[in-house]
């Protein structure tokens, strides 16, 4: 699996591409700037590419305009966006297009190994790994939403749905069988006006929905979503 | 100029009254009684009161043409943009109020600004013989004080001229518009101890100069006034009923022996008294009224000196609540993540030392030390936000104000307005200002639902939360809310919190957002 790796700071640059080369992976670009960025995913079309939010020459979002840039060009190019900080409204922008193969992680998450590379073959695959601090920001959130319609067993099988987890492993997490965890997503995709289907596109759907409920519906009442930016 | 006397003496010579109409430029006139004599007079009286009449008639008229919509606006002391930034500033100084200068509130109607005017003059006479007064009590207080126990009658007798000349303050500042500013040093301790703070305050001698003056001027413009009022209304009844015989003449400034005299003397003069009033009553209040604003307002120094202290004290509240967030930054590094990365490293290190001999025991503490690192990377993303959060400088105020509402464990009801992008220094404030009034609704208000607020109007920045909690909330019972305080006056802003008991409770924070 060929990776464009887009990171400033050379020590995690020469990390993340040792970790991922020992790990299978075939670094086909490793980059510092958001042109170049740019210019190795036109030239290498990887399979994922791993982005570092905070970029030159401004290290605010750099990374994440990048990464919007890159997936116009290019639809559906999985991305994993890393960052010393999370900010759910980020996530439910890099998901915002529906497509999945979105991934955004702490930089923390890398060293573990095997979870991480592990999000990195579910966002190639197209899925998603949201890291769990967002979903904590998301389930700290006591403000009234449509998610108070979900019973607290069917909102920690979304949680686990955003993370990126499948049905199999959410049952293992949850000690419940799949088939109660396969009842609670059809239920949470009825509840959030989702048809019912299994496919990972609409687990995208419902996760974006997740985060967009507790942040675009009221948040932007009063002033145009950050997306439009 | 014009004195009332109406039982001047009898015997005016005619040649004096002839001199004295030729002298006014009406013509020559013969000193002999005669039909030339009357017609000329006639004539003059008919010219004379058809101006004045002709002017009273324009006088009135003009406040249609005056009144155009709009007019008042431009010196509003509240149009928008019309004040620099520094009048503004020295505005919101305590102790000092409102603006120190500004165009008349109305001056449309030449007729109604006669009748401001004379009021304004008639009242002046009333607190000039109050001021008269207030300067005997004043002497007699000072020459007690040779026996000591004219000490305290004196604070008081200054006490009560302050009182008066507020009168006068407020007076002057309705009729020139906006009021007029003051400042005084407040006196406390002993009766010596007051009277020296009383003595040492240039505000004092301004107000005993203002005594002075006032009980001259003010009466004589009050007099001058009244006399101009009896004038324009005695002269016309004297024209009506000369010829009445009850065997004494009339006099008014000349014997009102025939009808000539009856129509040359008393109308032009009620004439000219009306032109008086209506024309020289609003300048000399007006002229009256900027003289005691002057004096009395605080010197362009006084209020520089105010400002300064304000600054200083301000600007010393700043360094302090930097010089504590170092420390507590400082604290948070040593203490909490340079603490944790010690731990970490001597699990590695007995991890290294029992790598051979037993391999599981040196594994799990390598497990440790992960846990320890990752837990170590979180507390420092906490030290990192609590210095300046990250998607305040990527997203802006709006942004991470949502977030902070997000978080807290009590709902908050965000409305935000259209913010710009303000300068880092306001942003900042503003989002420690929200992050530390919310902390403060979760520890103590009980409440359960908080309104944040958040606008941009003009070149204000307003930050307000309110909680339905139960109020009572105290700035000086702890440091949040003095912080905010702090906070918002290092910027020149200015917080207001208003918490009954039994709330709600609003904090409002307003700040200075000029780019």
């Amino acid at each position: 699996m060929r990776v464009v790796i887009a990171e400033d700071n050379v020590l995690l640059q020469e990390g993340l591409g040792l970790l991922l080369s020992t790990a299978g992976f075939e670094v086909a670009a490793a980059v510092d700037r958001v042109d170049e960025f740019l210019a190795a995913v036109d030239q290498h079309r990887p399979d994922i590419a791993l982005v570092d939010i905070r970029l030159p020459p401004t290290f605010s979002d750099e990374g994440l305009r990048a990464v919007r840039a890159a997936r116009q060009t290019h639809p559906g190019l999985p991305v994993l966006v890393l960052s010393q900080y999370v900010e759910r409204a980020y996530a439910a922008e890099l998901l915002a297009d529906g497509r999945g193969g979105v991934g955004y992680l702490l930089k923390d998450r890398v060293s573990r190994v095997d979870d991480f590379l592990d999000a990195m073959r579910r966002v190639a695959a197209g899925g998603t790994a949201v890291d769990p601090l967002v979903i904590a920001q998301l389930v700290a959130d006591r403000r009234p939403s449509r998610l108070d319609e979900l019973s607290p067993r069917e909102r920690e099988v979304l949680a686990l749905m955003a993370e990126g987890h499948t049905n199999g492993t959410i049952a293992a997490r949850l000690h419940v069988t799949e088939r109660a965890v396969h009842k609670h997503v059809s239920n949470i995709f009825t509840k959030l006006d989702l048809p019912p289907d299994d496919s990972s596109h609409r687990r995208v759907t419902a996760v974006l929905a997740y985060l967009r409920t507790s942040i675009d519906a009221r948040w932007y009442r009063t002033s145009p979503p950050a997306s439009t930016h | 100029m014009v004195r009332v006397d109406v039982d001047v003496d009898v015997d005016v010579d005619p040649a004096a009254v002839a001199d004295r109409i030729r002298a006014a430029g009406l013509g020559r006139v013969s000193t002999v009684a005669g039909l030339w004599e009357s017609l000329a007079v006639v004539v003059a009286g008919v010219v004379l009161g058809g101006l004045a009449a002709a002017g009273t008639v324009a006088a009135v008229r003009r406040p249609l043409r005056r009144n155009v919509p709009g007019r008042r606006g431009d010196q509003h002391p509240h149009d928008p943009g019309g004040h620099p930034t520094a009048r503004r500033d020295l505005r919101r100084q305590p102790g000092m109020t409102a603006t120190a200068t500004s165009g008349p509130v109305d001056d449309n109607g030449i007729m109604r600004r006669a009748g401001r005017a004379t009021a304004y003059l008639l009242r002046g006479g009333v607190t000039a013989v109050a001021a008269a007064g207030a300067m005997l009590a004043l002497a007699m207080a000072g020459a007690l004080c040779l026996v000591l126990i004219g000490v305290p009658l004196l604070v008081e007798a200054i006490r009560v001229v302050r009182l008066l000349v507020a009168v006068e303050r407020r007076r002057a500042g309705r009729l020139l518009g906006g009021a007029v500013p003051q400042r005084y040093a407040e006196p406390s301790g002993s009766s010596f101890a007051q009277l020296r703070t009383l003595a040492s305050d240039p505000a004092t001698w301004r107000d005993l100069l203002w005594l002075v003056l006032h009980a001259m001027a003010g009466t004589s413009l009050a007099l001058c006034c009244l006399a101009a009022w009896l004038c324009a209304i005695t002269a016309p009844v004297v024209t009506l009923v000369w010829w009445v015989p009850d065997g004494a003449p009339i006099n008014f400034f000349v014997t009102i022996d025939s009808w000539t005299r009856a129509l040359a003397v008393p109308l032009p003069i009620a004439a000219g008294s009306a032109a008086l009033l209506i024309w020289a009553g609003p300048v000399l209040a007006a002229a009256q009224a900027k003289a005691y604003r002057v004096l009395l307002a605080p010197s362009a120094r006084d209020r520089l000196t105010v400002r300064v202290e304000q600054l200083s004290s301000t600007r010393a509240a700043a360094l302090d609540a930097h010089a504590a967030e170092l420390r507590r930054i400082e604290r948070d590094l040593h203490d909490g993540i340079q603490a944790r990365l010690v731990g970490v490293a001597i699990q590695l290190g007995l991890a290294q030392r029992q790598r051979d001999t037993d391999p599981d025991t040196a594994n799990q503490l390598i497990e440790r030390a992960h846990d320890g690192v990752e837990h170590t990377l979180a507390a420092l993303r906490k030290v990192v936000r609590s210095i300046y959060p990250p998607i305040l400088a990527d997203r802006g105020l709006a942004e991470a104000v949502r977030t902070l509402a997000a978080e807290s464990p009590v709902p908050v009801r965000t409305s935000i307005g259209a913010l710009m992008r303000l300068p880092a220094a306001v942003e900042s404030a503003a989002y420690f200002i929200a992050a530390e009034a919310l902390t403060n609704v979760v520890k103590h208000s009980g409440a359960t639902e908080v309104t944040l607020t958040l606008d941009q109007g003009g070149d204000r920045l307003v930050v307000e939360v309110t909680d339905n909690g139960r109020g009572g909330a105290d700035p000086s019972g702890g440091t949040g809310l003095a912080g905010v305080a702090d906070r918002a006056a290092a910027l020149d802003g200015r917080s207001t919190l208003h918490s009954p008991a039994g709330g709600p409770t609003t904090l409002r924070v307003e700040l200075p957002c000029a780019s």
